[in-house]
């Protein structure tokens, strides 16, 4: 699964989500939360439903047909902590979910870039086998490593500017773009609960 | 980066010789052969002629065998040698030759494995092959070409996070070559460019990665196969303290078996 990296600025606000009843014979919404639970103790998952429409037409005759669909957007936090994931599918979404979390929490939530700090929590927390590092150094050269250890990270990470990296934890890659992009292939929801919890707790 | 090539022995001259009665190969008897053709070494160990030093056995992932470095001149290129005499400069061409070392592994099961630490080792390849020859062998290179690749890419078990294809002449497209990289922690989205191309060209490069246990190293090593001069190459420190030359016979015998 993709995901967005959010910064929350009230994370107190964040739970009255759930304040908002999930209504079943809900009008025609442009967004909507679907469905909103806790998991493993202190993990909240909220997933929206993003109503959109395939259009049809032709160049004389304009708009013939629309078909209906929609999207799911699943969205992971914790109580208090500073961060939370949002699943990135693309940007119209991410900003429509932003725009919506905004408007019925006031949690001051969003979109963030990876600095070399934040990726250096990351890395630090992953403990894996880095398999992808790319960096801009001092001169604005690009260079790509396509292994680096543990002491070549902390000394690139001091002088140059990360500009994404690929973690082999365990049996899984992840990879953290400067952009705030997170991409972990495995998109069972089990280890998906373990990764956000584990990452936001580490990065908090 | 260490280089790799490998090769299948046939026992060309001595039919009978080399072959135990498991069919195997005798390395005890192509370790003779090689103590007949000893490189030389001045008084401070540096080799001063071609051969082979330090033969030693080994049990290389469950497989034995032969180990030994190969010597061979290698010529690293030509300069100009300048002097100044009586108001005349003058420049030689001269010729910088030096004895280099090859790492080889020849395996019972008659693979022959030749380990190269930089491309300046890499020039003796030649030479080195030959000297393995004529311990009384004929060697076939193991291609790593197009087909090989394009299996590398479809196994199920590794996971190919870059490739290479050359020489695409594709209908309705001018395109000729393409070099591509892919994130390997996405399962979302698909490669379009790889969709593109992938039926199309001859493959000349794949980056994959291969399971692997071994203590310390991580389950999954990173390797790199190119068509050109059919090498392999993989971080030797990515194996972070397991053998070099385990997870290479490794590696090898799962190609093989591709």
């Amino acid at each position: 699964m993709n995901f967005s990296l959010l910064k929350v600025e009230n994370p107190s606000k964040l739970k009255s989500l759930s304040r908002n009843k999930i209504n079943f014979f809900k009008k025609k919404e442009e967004i909507s939360l679907f469905h909103f639970n806790k998991i493993d103790n202190d993990l909240y998952h909220a997933v929206f439903n993003i109503s959109d429409e395939y259009q049809v037409s032709t160049k004389k005759l304009g708009n013939q047909y629309n078909y209906m669909y929609s999207s799911l957007v699943n969205f992971f936090f914790l109580d208090q902590n500073k961060y939370a994931f949002l699943e990135y599918i693309n940007n119209e979404y991410l900003e429509e979910v932003l725009m919506e979390l905004n408007r019925k929490t006031r949690a001051s939530i969003s979109k963030i870039a990876i600095n070399n700090d934040l990726f250096k929590l990351f890395n630090i927390d992953l403990n894996g086998t880095i398999k992808k590092m790319k960096y801009t150094n001092e001169d604005d050269e690009f260079i790509d490593l396509d292994f680096a250890t543990k002491d070549k990270f902390l000394e690139v990470v001091a002088s140059n500017t990360i500009e994404e990296i690929t973690v082999l934890v365990e049996n899984q890659f992840i990879t953290i773009n400067k952009n705030g992009r997170v991409s972990v292939d495995n998109s069972e929801e089990e280890f998906l609960v373990y990764f956000t919890k584990r990452i936001l707790n580490a990065i908090n | 980066m260490s280089s790799f090539t490998f090769y299948k022995l046939n026992t060309a001259e001595q039919l009978d010789l080399f072959y135990t009665h498991e069919e195997k190969l005798n390395l005890e008897e192509v370790r003779s052969a090689m103590s007949k053709k000893v490189a030389t070494l001045n008084a401070n160990g540096k080799i001063t002629g071609e051969g082979f030093i330090n033969p030693t056995y080994e049990t290389r992932n469950g497989v034995r065998v032969l180990e030994a470095f190969g010597t061979d001149l290698v010529n690293l290129g030509n300069y100009f040698d300048t002097t100044f005499h009586n108001g005349d400069v003058t420049t030689t061409e001269t010729q910088y030759t030096f004895y280099s070392k090859t790492r080889v592994i020849i395996t019972e099961d008659s693979d022959l494995i030749l380990k190269f630490d930089n491309s300046t080792e890499e020039k003796a390849k030649g030479k080195v092959k030959a000297l393995i020859e004529s311990l009384g062998f004929e060697t076939t290179l193991f291609r790593l070409d197009d087909s090989l690749l394009r299996k590398v890419q479809n196994e199920e078990a590794f996971e190919w996070s870059a490739a290479k294809i050359d020489r695409i002449d594709k209908e309705g497209d001018k395109t000729t070559k393409v070099s591509y990289e892919i994130d390997l922690a996405n399962d979302v989205n698909p490669s379009q460019v790889d969709d593109a191309y992938r039926e199309h060209g001859k493959m000349s490069h794949i980056k994959f990665q291969i399971p692997y246990v071994a203590t310390g190293a991580p389950n999954k090593i990173t390797v790199s196969l190119y068509n050109n001069g059919h090498r392999a190459f993989f971080e030797e420190d990515e194996l972070d303290g397991s053998q070099v030359h385990d997870f290479v016979v490794f590696l090898m015998t799962r190609l093989k078996s591709l």
